[in-house]
């Protein structure tokens, strides 16, 4: 995307047309066996796992909550200073970091050991006095409509707003950011930060894919992440939330293709508008097909489905920007030496170049992307099957809708790849 | 389950190995770059991986060219060359463009 291009600055190639038919095979073989012969009742309604009370008992002991939010404070400390007196430059580590450690790195991160973020968010550990650094509730349902709307806030300023990578138009959507859950977690008390914070928003939802979940006494269980996600009782408004996110990235990748940058490269002052339209059609575009799918079935919102959709954010996100957190993610280590531009090294990293290893093969890549666009895929019709077995009979009918329009979401994202 | 799971393996061993192997030793490469006032469309540069490069850049303007992602940049005279000389080890597509001008000279495509 141009307007990134200062941060991402370089693309991966288009993947090759024989991987995108390959990949396309194995989601239309995995999504009718699923259809067809899979599992007829449903296996993961409940929350099991093997209880870890010793690693819960490390884990949230106070030397480890204490040490993790000092490291979290410190970075997020320094990244503060570089955003209000560092220079608008795209070597201002705070761009990196918001847009590529922050945004992209939040994704893995929250995979392999679930909610990290909740328990080092800087506005929760602002708010302290207000009891926002206390455990989280075992299951909340509670609208993530606020949390939403701030994601599509976030991805508007990614990808359309004009000058989004410069220094002062991140300033503003940042204090946007801490107004809106500060202000509004004073004002409704702390169980706000959990609707409303759009990182921890996101994070919370990945984290639900993770190998860990929280038994309600707390305890830690190690469990199967098809599992953890398809026995969360998702919260109210999780559909809009994934298909805002999904949404994001396939317009990220659309206007990433040859055909956008040609046919919008005249249109100037047009294009901001041209774009936006296009981000929220794309978002528009995920709602309603979901909503369509998840039509027949009685019983069942399309937020209780929701969590079928997980696999597939978490398979385009690292797909999409897993190079990027890869280069990119080391330049801004390397930046932190920096934070105000005027030559410091304070960690001793400045010199240092970023590693590139992983560029000299472009088909290991390439074929790493098809995967996880494909394992998303796959990973998602689980899930939605399992989900809709709950009150849906087995048979082919009544899941054809949903599964097709999982079909067509990785279809799309595969040619959206190809077309690069 | 197990059926899936046979196909899914099977695939990745299929990709695997056909993503074996590094790059081969690639040919040098010379560009030849001459940006006119106001600059043509956006070129577009394919260059194998691997390859030695050398890219002679001639501006009508005094400008400031940047390679993105090898993030080498300079200065440049009004119809003075400059070169540039490096290994394209990093696939992917990467603009070349004046931070003058801010137009996109060319797409360097290393794969």
């Amino acid at each position: 995307m141009t307007l990134l291009h200062g941060i991402a600055s370089r693309s991966d190639l288009p993947l090759p047309f024989e991987l995108v038919v390959a990949g396309g095979a194995v989601v239309l073989i995995i999504t009718f066996w699923v259809a067809l012969f899979a599992w007829k009742r449903r296996k993961y309604q409940e929350e099991k796992g093997k209880a870890l009370p010793r690693l819960t008992r490390f884990v949230d002991s106070p030397v480890v909550s204490r040490t993790m939010r000092i490291i979290a404070g410190a970075v997020w400390l320094l990244m503060a200073v570089s955003l209000f007196f560092g220079v608008d430059r795209i070597d201002n580590p705070v761009l990196g970091f918001v847009y590529v450690l922050l945004w992209v790195g939040l994704v893995p991160l929250a995979l392999l050991f679930g909610d990290v973020y909740r328990r080092t968010n800087p506005l929760r550990l602002l708010l302290r006095f207000k009891g926002a650094t206390a455990p989280a509730p075992h299951e909340s349902t509670a609208s993530v409509l606020p949390a939403a709307l701030a994601l599509m806030t976030f991805l508007y300023m990614e990808l359309v707003q004009p000058g989004g990578a410069t220094v002062p138009v991140v300033r503003w959507f940042a204090i946007a950011w801490v107004l809106w859950v500060v202000g509004g977690a004073l004002v409704r008390g702390q169980g706000w930060i959990a609707q409303a914070d759009p990182f921890e928003g996101y994070s919370t939802t990945v984290a639900r894919m993770s190998p860990w979940a929280r038994r309600a006494d707390r305890t830690i269980l190690l469990t199967n992440p098809l599992r953890n996600l398809a026995s969360w009782r998702a919260p109210r408004h999780l559909a809009l939330l994934t298909s805002i996110l999904l949404g994001g990235t396939l317009f990220d990748a659309l206007s990433n293709t040859a055909w956008w940058v040609r046919s919008t490269q005249e249109l100037d002052g047009w294009l901001w508008p041209l774009s936006a339209l296009a981000m929220f059609g794309a978002m528009g575009l995920v709602f309603g097909l979901f909503w369509l799918g998840t039509r027949p079935y009685k019983g069942l919102s399309m937020d209780a489905l929701a969590p079928g959709l997980v696999p597939l954010v978490v398979g385009y996100a690292i797909s999409h920007y897993g190079t990027m957190l890869y280069l990119e993610g080391q330049r801004t280590f390397i930046r932190f030496s920096d934070p105000l531009g005027n030559g410091w090294n304070l960690f001793g990293t400045i010199d240092l170049a970023p590693s590139t290893t992983m560029f000299m093969f472009p088909t290991f890549i390439a074929v790493l992307q098809v995967l996880l666009i494909v394992g998303g895929h796959a990973l998602g019709v689980l899930v939605t099957h399992d989900i809709a077995l709950r009150t849906a009979p087995s048979g082919a009918a009544v899941h054809l809708p949903l599964l097709s329009m999982m079909v067509v979401f990785t279809m799309g994202g595969l040619l959206l790849m190809f077309g690069g | 389950m197990k059926i899936m799971l046979r196909i899914v393996q099977s695939l990745f061993i299929t990709l695997a190995l056909v993503a074996c192997g590094g790059p081969a030793a690639a040919p040098p490469q010379t560009v030849e770059l001459v940006i006119t006032d106001p600059p043509a469309a956006t070129q577009r540069i394919e260059l194998p991986l691997g390859a030695e490069v050398t890219m002679r850049i001639t501006t009508a303007l005094k400008d400031h060219a940047h390679l993105h992602g090898y993030e080498i940049e300079e200065f440049t005279e009004p119809g003075e060359t400059i070169v540039w000389e490096f290994t394209a080890n990093m696939a992917g597509t990467y603009e070349l463009e004046s931070h003058v001008t801010d137009s996109i000279w060319a797409n360097v495509i290393v794969s």
